[in-house]
Parts: structure tokens; sequence; C-alpha cells
């Protein structure tokens, strides 16, 4: 039986990893990776290939020996034809697919977590630097546990008449208005949002709303509304203290440091 | 000597290709961006310099595909860079450089970039390329000179639309772009440039700049929506046909409607005192959910007579159901629950929500069906009410009914052995005794898991509201319907905060 | 090569003091113009505009400099080890490293001296703004710069004269040599991390600025009293030295050096520039390897290659954490700008810094690999390879995937994904799973080194049995240790996150590393030699490899130098003088890698030119060396 070259378990490596982030990881198990991610995925896999078979020149030349028989053996005449037919047919297609025209807008240019502003401020009352601000309802929570429970209470109360049509009963950003959302609402139970973000920078969010987004934050169609012309600040920092109490998650706070 | 050519040539291309590249040319002359880049050209020639020079120089292209590679890879991220200041003045006597400054707000502030292309090769963008716009813009609208073309695209886009495109544009001059005047001037000097000479002569623009709107009605917040838009939709949505709004006007009234049929519905003159706001928005939503009694439409069978109207009112024993015949007299029937006629299920889930309040099933261990009313539903099993006893059924290992009907409207009712309309025979057990039937004196075969009698009611109202209204649209009209307590605006007696706010 | 007592010609020695004399003269011209032109706020700087112009004299300026900080500090250890050793081609290594310095020093002078000019003319306000705050160190800076100068010339020039009985001597001046250095790096930190973050601790306050500010702020706010400003104030509280409506410095000079960044950037930019070194001393070594004609040069290259690049490892090794310790302190001077680094602004560039570091970490290890061909012996662990390679590269794939993935996805692809983040891979762009996979590159990395140093010696000690079940383990429960910790990450508050397990994920990368290479040593102590090192037997592939990462380490301090800048935004000194120039915008991630690309081609152009004097040094008592050489230097210009 004759051996398979380097080469060919080599490349049976490469399609198999694609066809596994394609196919078994983007269907399978979970849903489909984006292209560009994939292709990402896939120098790397590249990379390592060319790590292992290049590392030694022993096993480089026989990675290399299939290459040059191709192009220069006679016996390979074939190969060689087939390869002079399958090109250009490869260019026509990267061409064809450059070219022909796609019904697929582009993704979002706008970044997911805007920079917030330096100072934080409620209406124009300047409440304090972004950093600095604590909850002023917070400290109950070791004070005064029946008052803590209070306010989570009336942030319950504020979150149900107002946010969950589209943050969601479950807080989950799966509200009734949802779908006919871009961006979509926050996801609170997703761990990536509430730990990562200060008090003050969701009392930022919530008071300023969509048409509050800095320049970076654009095209600017969050559907957000301006909170603070209908909540007070009370009702802020309450709702503030109830996306946590509901969710488990712990706001990002930067203790004291060093 | 050829080999040299080689390296001259590798040498050459691969230094005019990294520069035109870094500077961002635009694409080699014979072929367009998408299928020869300057990265194809630079890649090739690295390789190609890789094969011919002598050890020095293959360091050098070595080197420089290594620096290159990491400002491709950075290139493919669409970022952009933060907006430059605001224009404060135009220098006319250099309009190249006025023409220099459109670009950077084409591309940047003004986001036409986003849709409009300036390359005819490229792929077809969302809106019409602009090449050669500076000489185009005259032969566009006839009678119409170019700067008044391109003055009348920027501020009032949906005038006129190149065939084709539809009238997605925004207006610049209103938020959430807002260009400044001096900006938009900028523009234009830059499309003149296009293929054309720039214009300097100043031009008063078609438009109130006081309009510019405020950035919230760019894009309303969810529930502060304005009444007054909301009454339009109310009316132009056709809520208006069948829903009564004292002292609203139906300007259709009287007018037969096509699209659908005009109801009697509830009126909504005094809903926002009654109800809270989570309630109008999941009744415009989900219309089924909640049907105000004496509203539903329902469509039921018994003794043998198909039933469909207004279901007027229901109590345990009875239904009273308005029918309207095909020359419009209206009649109103009584019928008993016990009346209503058993139906085949063939999809035992969701029975409630499908309407059945009874059942009549077999399960598998037994060999005579228990039936009564449904108490409760969960995802594998039902408990039906039979006498005074509470009997929890499995869903899925129940004895499969199948009803034979012959031609002359005979019924047998048995347990499905074998067979389909398409085999055959068909065998049933019925009374205790296997009985073989011919598919060809049968009419009719309904295979059914259990059977139940419904009841079903509808709302007459259409569910496509979620598609027929935008989020705006949709908050306008829920600040209007919060608006209709009965009483005069001011008086408020609703819940939240957002609606004291809508109503003020 | 021999070591040459006549290495500087006359014409040289004129040459490089032409040039260190005009970027004095440049120096001491420059304040005088600022003092007299500080009514213009900014002047175009023609063609390529201000900006340009600062950032491509900055960043070269700041590598040649990096550069000749970096190498004598590993030249003086090698020549420590020389002469303990006695091994005469350490010596011979130190001294060939500080003739490149030397080359490099003037340039570095050179290039300071423009861009004093360039800021002169085209930042004037700036430049007196922080005069005004940072005189005294300027002039102190001057003072260093005279002392590093004149060490250097009788470091280098005294190398031949100090052997033997003087050698302490000589060593002594290395070793002031780098404290001058050191010096120098530290006081120029001060005012670019000044422009960052103009602020410090309330608890690094004197009493005289702590005065200054509580009677500001009351002023600022009349209806706080003294009590209840001081009230949320601790020693760790963040304190701006301005005047926050009339940006009037309020504190000292030894407040302003001494601000939030500083330390941070010094330690980080100290490890940095040793890497930085040493990989430019490994890609010169490469340069000659490869056009190397001899079996001696080839192996003393080699050799030379071998050693920059393990100093360079040595270097990049703990990066990382000085990396994360500098960007903690960003966080905490200024929530905003941390997120304007990670999470907004600055996002994509962090995945363009993982490409990179992923691409060091990958030739570092393909380096070491290649060299264990050379060893007879070395051949049992080419088994290990390709599950080094798999664990390396799925940990590099996992860092550089990016969190938000809504600009490089299509909107039917977005759908799909229920987002922008991805419901599985999204975990991956989460911190505690990036700084996991950072510590298991490096231990891989460390397993890596550890295999090249056991080729081709068996150990004799009577443990070797239990001794490698000991390693494995360690290694095995330092890398599960470290997963756990995690993700024990993505549940725990990240403030516990941040400041306890990352520390502790560190604790154990490095533990392991301490410990197995304490039962290294001990392991191998009297091992016997099995096959000996084959010195200029490598591919020429791997040369090519140092040299990816001399260009790799370069591009990414480029790349790195636009964020620590690009971190201010709109403002030349954060929060207190405001950017009102034509520039003040952040430019695309796209088009400052470019800017970034410029600056390496004439940065490797300027090394090249200085390698090539090396070589014309050389090439008078060795007219064996090749031709070829000069034409690197007529195609780089």
């Amino acid at each position: 039986m004759k051996r398979i070259s380097l080469f060919t378990i080599c490349f049976v490596i490469f399609i198999a990893c694609w066809v596994f982030l394609r196919f078994v990881v983007g269907g399978v198990i979970s849903v489909p990776i984006p292209g560009s991610v994939i292709s990402m995925y896939m120098g790397l896999v590249l990379i390592a290939i060319l790590v292992h078979v290049s590392v030694e020149d022993s096993r480089f030349k026989e990675f290399i020996r299939p290459i040059h028989e191709t192009l220069v053996d006679e016996n390979r005449r074939v190969r060689r034809i087939i390869l002079a037919v399958l090109i250009p047919l490869l260019l026509l297609g990267y061409t064809y697919t450059n070219i022909a025209q796609k019904a697929n807008p582009p993704g979002d240019p706008r970044d997911a977590h805007p920079s917030p502003p330096l100072e934080l401020t409620y209406k124009d009352e300047v409440i304090g630097s972004m950093q600095d601000v604590e909850n002023p309802h917070r400290h109950y929570e070791k004070d005064d546990p029946e008052k803590f429970k209070s306010h989570v209470e009336n942030g319950r109360r504020v979150y149900y008449q107002n946010c969950f049509y589209c943050h969601g009963d479950h807080l989950d950003g799966k509200g009734h208005f949802a779908d006919a959302l871009n961006p979509l609402p926050a996801n609170f139970q997703d761990p990536g949002i509430i730990p990562n973000f200060q008090e003050s920078f969701f009392f930022w969010r919530i008071s300023k709303g969509g048409p509050g987004l800095p320049a970076s934050g654009t095209p600017w169609n969050s559907a957000m509304p301006i909170w603070e012309d209908h909540l007070t600040k009370e009702e802020i920092w309450d709702v503030i203290l109830f996306l946590s109490d509901y969710t488990g998650y712990p706001y990002r706070t930067f203790g004291e440091g060093h | 000597m050829k080999n040299t050519l080689v390296k001259i040539v590798g040498l050459t291309l691969m230094v005019v290709s990294f520069i035109a590249f870094v500077a961002k040319a635009p694409a080699f002359p014979i072929a367009s961006e998408n299928l020869l880049p300057w990265s194809v050209w630079f890649t090739i020639s690295v390789l190609v310099n890789m094969v011919v020079w002598f050890p020095v120089m293959k360091l050098v292209s070595f080197s420089l595909g290594i620096i290159w590679c990491y400002a491709f890879i950075a290139g493919l991220v669409p970022d952009t860079s933060t907006a430059s200041g605001p224009v404060t003045t135009l220098d006319w006597e250099d309009p190249d450089a006025v023409a220099e400054i459109g670009l950077a707000i084409f591309n940047g502030k003004g986001q036409c970039a986003a849709c409009h292309t300036l390359d005819t090769s490229a792929p077809k963008g969302r809106c019409p390329d602009l090449t050669d716009i500076g000489i185009n813009a005259a032969n566009r609208v006839p009678g119409t000179d170019a700067k008044t073309y391109l003055i009348e695209s920027l501020y009032e886009p949906g005038k006129y639309l190149v065939p084709g495109y539809g009238k997605i544009m925004p207006e610049v001059w209103k938020n959430p772009i807002a260009l400044t005047k001096l900006e938009i001037e900028a523009v234009i000097a830059f499309l003149q440039s296009q293929g054309g000479e720039i214009d300097p002569t100043p031009f008063i623009e078609p438009i109130n700049r006081a309009d510019i709107g405020t950035t919230a009605e760019a894009l309303p917040p969810l529930l502060s929506g304005d009444p007054e838009k909301g009454k339009n939709v109310f009316i132009e949505q056709a809520c208006i046909s069948c829903h009564v709004v004292q002292g609203l006007e139906n300007p259709n009234a009287g007018e037969a409607n096509e699209e659908f049929e005009v109801v009697t519905a509830p009126e909504l003159s005094e809903i926002a005192a009654f109800n809270e706001l989570r309630y109008l928005e999941e009744s415009i939503l989900k219309p089924h959910a909640q049907i105000v009694s004496g509203y539903g439409t329902v469509k039921i069978k018994a003794n043998g007579i198909t039933y469909e109207g207004t279901l007027v009112s229901q109590d345990n024993e009875k239904i009273v159901v308005r029918t309207k015949a095909a020359d419009g007299t209206e009649e109103e029937h009584t019928i008993l629950l016990s009346d209503i006629d058993e139906e085949p299920i063939e999809d035992l889930s969701n029975l409630l929500a499908n309407g059945y309040f009874t059942l009549t099933i077999t399960p598998i261990d037994s060999d005579a069906p228990v039936s009564g009313e449904i108490v409760e539903e969960t995802e594998d099993t039902v408990t039906i009410k039979v006498g005074d006893e509470m009997q929890t059924v499995s869903k899925t290992d129940v004895k499969k009914q199948m009803t034979l009907t012959d031609f002359d409207g005979e019924q047998t009712v048995g347990e499905h052995v074998s067979g389909t309309m398409d085999d055959d025979e068909i065998v049933l057990i019925v009374d205790g005794g296997e009985e073989s039937f011919d598919p060809f004196d049968i009419e009719e075969a309904i295979i059914a898991l259990a059977y139940g009698k419904k009841l079903l009611v509808k709302s007459p109202m259409p569910d496509n509201f979620p598609i027929l209204l935008t989020v705006v649209d949709m908050a306008d009209l829920l600040a209007y319907l919060s608006t209709l307590t009965g009483q005069t605006a001011t008086e408020e007696t609703a819940s939240t905060g957002t609606v004291e706010e809508v109503t003020e | 090569m021999r070591c040459c007592s006549s290495l500087i010609t006359k014409k040289r020695l004129y040459f490089i003091l032409g040039f260190m004399l005009l970027g004095f003269v440049l120096l001491a011209v420059v304040p005088a113009f600022a003092q007299d032109m500080t009514d213009a706020e900014y002047r175009p700087f023609p063609l390529i505009g201000s900006r340009n112009a600062a950032w491509i004299a900055a960043q070269l300026h700041l590598l040649f400099g990096s550069f000749i900080l970096g190498v004598p500090m590993f030249a003086v250890i090698i020549e420590f080890i020389g002469w303990k050793t006695k091994d005469e081609r350490y010596d011979r290594m130190a001294k060939e490293f500080i003739k490149l310095c030397m080359g490099a020093f003037s340039t570095t002078a050179l290039l300071g001296g423009v861009l004093v000019f360039i800021l002169v003319w085209c930042y004037p306000k700036v430049l007196s703004k922080l005069s005004g705050i940072f005189g005294p160190t300027m002039i102190f800076y001057v003072v260093l710069f005279f002392g590093e100068t004149f060490t250097l010339y009788l470091y280098s020039y005294g190398w031949d004269k100090m052997q033997g009985r003087f050698k302490w001597i000589h060593l002594s001046l290395g070793v002031l040599l780098n404290i001058w250095g050191t010096a120098i790096m530290f006081v120029s930190n001060t005012w670019l991390t000044y422009q960052t973050s103009p602020a410090t601790m309330f608890g690094k306050l004197s009493d005289k600025t702590k005065e200054a500010w509580i009677e500001n702020s009351l002023a600022q706010n009349p209806e706080l009293t003294r009590a209840e400003l001081l009230e949320g104030v601790t020693d760790k509280t963040v304190i701006p030295l301005h005047n926050e409506t009339t940006s009037e410095f309020l504190g000292t000079v030894w407040e302003a050096v001494n601000n939030f960044t500083w330390m941070p950037v010094n330690i980080h930019r100290l490890i940095g520039n040793i890497a930085f070194g040493g990989s430019i001393v490994a890609a010169y070594a490469a340069f000659r390897y490869l056009v190397a004609k001899t079996k001696e040069d080839k192996a003393h290259y080699d050799w030379m290659g071998y050693n920059g690049n393990f100093i360079a490892l040595c270097g990049l090794i703990p990066l990382p954490f000085a990396g994360y310790w500098l960007g903690r302190e960003i966080y905490m001077f200024n929530n905003t700008m941390g997120i304007n680094m990670m999470g907004s602004l600055f996002s994509w560039l962090f995945i363009i810094q993982a490409v990179m570091i992923g691409v060091l970490f990958i030739g570092a290890n393909y380096y070491l690999w290649s060299g264990m061909g050379r060893i007879q012996g070395a051949e049992i662990y080419a088994r290990y390879r390709p599950y080094m390679i798999a664990i390396i590269v799925i940990c590099v794939a996992i860092w550089m995937t990016p969190r938000t993935l809504s600009k490089i996805s299509s909107a039917s692809e977005l759908s799909a994904m229920g987002g922008s983040n991805h419901p599985h891979l999204g975990f991956f762009g989460l911190m505690t799973a990036k700084n996991t996979v950072v510590n298991i590159v490096i231990l891989t990395t460390f397993l890596s080194f550890l295999f090249y140093r056991r080729s081709g010696k068996t150990p004799t000690a009577s443990w070797k049995g239990l001794g490698n079940v000991i390693i494995s383990a360690i290694f095995f429960l330092g890398v599960v240790s470290i997963v756990v910790i995690g993700i024990v990450g993505f549940v725990v508050p990240t403030d516990t996150r941040v400041n306890v397990l990352t520390p502790w994920q560190v604790l154990v990368a490095l533990g392991v590393m301490v410990v197995v290479t304490i039962l290294d040593i001990f392991l191998y102590r009297k091992a016997t030699t099995s096959g000996t090192i084959n010195w200029g037997e490598m591919t020429e592939r791997s040369q090519y490899v140092l040299i990816l990462l001399a260009i790799t380490f370069t591009s990414l301090m480029g790349l790195m130098g636009y964020a620590r800048s690009g971190l201010r935004e709109g403002w030349h000194i954060f929060g207190v003088q405001k950017d009102t120039s034509v520039d003040a915008f952040t430019p695309a991630l796209g088009d400052a890698v470019n800017m970034v690309s410029i600056i390496m081609v004439i940065f490797f152009a300027l090394v090249g030119f200085i390698f090539w004097l090396g070589l014309w040094g050389d090439k008078k008592k060795q007219p064996a060396v090749p031709i070829e050489a000069e034409a690197t230097a007529e195609s780089d210009d």
C-alpha cells in the first residue's frame, strides 16, 4: 500500500479543521461562527501546520516533495493539467464572489461598549466624576437590609413599569419589542455586561439613553429612551440595585486597589 | 539578463505596491479593487523577490513583507477615526481644498460613503454611484442645473430618485447627521469636483433650519410618544374603523372597506382609565391574548351544524353566538356546551390553548376510553375530570382511534391496528373484535389520538400590527391611547410615571 | 572574528561626534525658540502635517532610545559572565553589542533633537505648558544625558585598555552606564505619563498641595463644607494636580513626576527595552549568519543569535504581567480611559496586539525547536512538539477571539448568532479567558526552553525518575490551577478577579517556572553530555524567524505607542489642555498601523545602515566578508 504523503495529511487536517469549525462547532455544538472569525482561526491552523512541518529539515523536505514532484516530474502530468485547470477556475470563483452583488448588508460599525463622559450628570445637574460616584442606596445593603430591600422592590417596580418591554421579564433582553430593535436591548443575564461596568456607567446609560451615546456609538439607532426625562434620580439608582439583585451579578468596583 | 530583469521588476513592483498600499492609492489601472488590489501585487512581488534575489535582498523583501502584513491585518478591521472638528470657514479661493474638506465629510460625519460608492467597478451600493456626478448632476432632471440638482438632493433627497433606487436617503441637514450649511457647501464642492467644475456661488438653503428636529425626534424615546401623532396612527391604521372613540370622527365612516371586515369592537374612549399601558401594548401586539367579553369570534360545530360568528355571552352550560347570514340578517343561537360535537384531535400538545375543554382518550393499558372535562395540562400529561374523579392520562401512551366514514355516511370507530387508505385493508378493533375494512368502501379515514370538544375564541383584530407599526408609531399610538381616560387630559389617574409624562 | 583594538577610526569618530554635536545644538537652541514663540498655538509642519511629523520623530527616537538603553543592561551581565567564567566568547559578544549601541547612540540623540525641534515649532503652547511644570527635570535630563554619553564612550573605548586587572572598573562603568540610562528613561517618562494622567493619589500629596486642592474644590462647590469634602477622600483617591476650571498647576514637581502611570510605564519600558534590545541583537546576528561565508562566522553568529533570542525571551515572559499592571493603573486613574482602551476605541487594537504577541510566542518556540535540531540527542523531545504547537495555537486563538463581533460580521451572521456576541465563543472574549491562555502560553514556552536545556544531556542523579515525575506533576497542577482560576474568574466580581485571581494566576505561573528551574538545575547538575551543540548548523528558516521576531517586537512597540498616546483622545494633557489643532482626532486603526509601518520601514532602513557600518568596520580586516552586504544599505535607503 502506498504511504500517504505528509502533504496530503496536512491538507486533510486543514480541511478537517475547517469542517469542524464551520459545521461541528458552528452547527452541532453552537450557532454559526462569522466567516471572519473562521478565517482567523484557519490562519492559525495554517501557521501551526507550517511550523510543524518546517522545524526539521528532513520533514520539510518530505513535505515539499509532492509539491516539487507535481511541478516538475514527468509522471505527474495529469496532476499538472488538473492544477492548470483548477487554478483559473478558483480565480474565477474568487472574482465572481467578489464582484457579485451581495444582498447582505455589512455588520454594525458601532462600538459595543461606548466610553462614558468624564462627568456623571442627571439632567443638567452634575453628580460627580464617572469614576467616583457610587450608588447612594448601595450602603443600605450592609447598614439597613430592610431599607435596602425596599429600594430593590422599588427598583423592581420601576423595571416592570418601564424597562421590561424591551429588556424582558427575565432581564435577558427578550422583551416584546426586542425583535424590532437593532441594536438589541442589553441582556443583563450575560456575564459580560453587569460585572464589567460600574454602577455609575449604568446610571449614565439609563439617564441619557440612545441619544446620549458618544460619537463612537454611531450609527446612532439605539432605541433606549432618555430616562432622566421620566424617572427620578432615586428611581434610576433603585433600578440599578434591582438589576444586580435579580441577576446575581455584582457591579464592577475598583475597591481600594494596590 | 532575463534574470536581472525579473529582479528589477520584482523589486520595483514591491516598492511601488508597498507605497501604494500604505498611501491607499487607487487600484492598479488594469484591474479593479476586487480582483487585483495592491495587496495582491505586493504579495506576488515579495514572493518573487524571495526566490530570485541574493540573501540580503531576500531579507529586505521578507522584512518589508512582515511589516506590510501587520498593516494589512489592521486594515481589515473596519474602524473609523473620531470625527475632526467642525468646519468653521471655507476658503473659496482654493476650491480644491474645499472639495477635500467635502471628501472628509463625505467619508466621515456625513456618512455618505456608507451607501454611495465612488468607483464604477465596485459592487453596486445601496445608493447610486457618484463617479462623475459633477457632470451627471446636470443631466438627471431636465431643466435643473448641476448645482441646483445637488442642493436639492442633499436637502430634499426624496424629491427626485434615480431610477432603480429606493427612498432611503435621510435629510442630511436634520438630526442625527445634522450637517451645517458650510459642511453641505463643502460636500457639494466635492461632488462637483467629481468630473465637473466647482461652482462657488453661494446659495440659499431651501429649508428652515428651525425644523432640524430635536435629537430626540430623530429617534424618539420609546414611551414618550406624541399623542397627536398617535391619533393620526390610530386613524391611518384604520383602528378607527372598528373602535369608537368619543369625539374622534371616522373619516371613512359609511364607506365599505375591502381590506377587512368592519366589526363591532370595544369602545376605547376610556380605555386608559381602567387599563395599564402594559395591557394596551399587549392588546396591539398580541390581540388574541385577552379578549373583551362579547367581542371575540368563534367557530363551533354542534349537532352537526357549524356556527361561525361573534361570541355574545358564555357561561358554564351554554354559549350565545351571533351569526350573520349572507343577506346581512343577524341571528342569535344559544348552544349548550354538551351539544358541541367532539372533534378528533391529531395533536395533543397545547390542548387548552387550542380551545379544547373536554377530552375523550383511551390510555394504552385500558380498553375503554375515559372522557371528561380538561382540568390541567402539562407537556406530557393531561388531567381530566371523570365524574367526580380526577384522572391523569399520559399524552404519549394512548391508543390511536380511527374513524371510518363510508359512502353512505355511516361511521365506524375503533382502535386502529394497521393500514391506511393507501393500503389494501384497514384493520380496527371494534367492540373487542378485529374487523377488516376495504379502503375502496371508505370515503374518509381519520386517525385520532383522542376526541375533544373545542371552543376557541379569537379576536377579530388583525394580528399583523407588530409588522405594520414601527416602534415610533407604536410609541405614539400608546401615548395617544394613554390620553383616553374619558376625562380631560390633565386629570391623570394612570399609574405609571411614563404615562404621566406623556399626557402632560 | 578577531577582536579589533582600532575599531573606531578617526574618521568615524568625527562622523559620530558630528551627529552628536548637531543633536546637542538643537537641544540647546530649542528652549530659546520656545520662549520666543509662545504666542502661536500651533504651526503646521509642511507636507505631512504636525502630528505625523511628531509621531514619526517620537517613535523613531523611542525605538533607538529603547535599543541603547536595553543593550547595555545585558551587555554588562554578559561581560560579567565572561569575566567570571573566563570564557572570552562572552566578553567579545558583549563588546560587539556595545559596538552596535554606539552606532545607534548618535542617531538617538539626533532624533531626539529633531523631535524637540518639531515640538517647539509645531506645538509651542504644549511645550511651554509642560516646561512650565517640568522645568527642573529638563535640566536634570541634560545633566544625565551628558553622564550617559561620557560613560558610554569610556565604557566602549576603554574596553581593551581595562582588561584583566582593571576589569572591575570597567564593569562598574557598565553598571553606572545603566544607572544613567535608566534614570534618563525615568525622567523622560514623567513628561509623557503626565500628559496621560496628570493626577496622583491623595496619600502621595504634600500638605501644601492638599491644602491648595481643598481650597480649590471648596471654591468650586461653595455649598460643600470642608468636612463633607474630605468625607469620601482616602489616601487612594485620585486627585487632579490642576485647578479644574483654570487649569492652573497646583502641585510640586515631584508630584507631577510621580503621577499615576509613571511607575508602571517605567517598569513596562524597562523590561520591554531588554526584550527589544535582545531581539534586535538577535536579528543582527541572523543577518550576519545569513551573509556569513565561513564556518566560524556562522558558528559565532548562530551563538550570538541564540543568546539574543534568549535575552528577548527573558524580557518577553514578564512583559504581559507588567502590561497588565499598567492597564490596571489606567483603569484606576480613569475608568473612562480604561473602557476606551479595552472596550471601545482601542479594543480592536488589542486584537491586533494579540496577533503580534501570538506571533512572538510561536516564533520564539519555533526558534527553540529549530535549535534542538543542531543538538544530538534532542530527538527524544520531538514527539511532544505537535502537542505543544496545538496548545500554543489554541491559546493564541482564544486570545485573539474578539468579544464583540459586530464590526467583522455581516448582518445575516449577526442574526444567526442572535446578537453581536457569539453565545459560546463570546466567553473567550472576556479578560479572564485571555489571562488564562497567556499564562498557559508562557508555561508552554518555558517547557520548550526546558527541553532545549535538557537536549543531549542525561541526568545521573539517583532521583532522576522521581524528579521527572515531580516536575511533570508541578506542570500539570500549575496548568490545572490556572485553568480553574480562569473559570472561577467568570463568576466572581470583577474587583476580586482583578485584584485577587489574576495575581494568583501570575504567581502560579511564575511559581511553576521558579520551582521547576531549581529542580532541573539540581537534577542535571552532574549530567553526562551525550551530544554537543553544533553551532552554525541552523536552518535558514530559523534565522528568518529571528528577524520576524525583531520586526514584530518593533511593530508592537509602535502600535502600543499609538495606543498610549491615543488614549488621551482630544487632549494634549488629559483633562487639562485641550487639543484644538486640526489633528485633534484619533485616526482609524488601519491608518494608524499604516503610519506605524512607515515608521518601521524608516527604522529598519536606519538600523540596516548602522549594521552596514558594522560590516564596514570589519571589512578592512576581513576581506572574506561578502560584498552583497553593501546592497542592503543601498536598497534600504
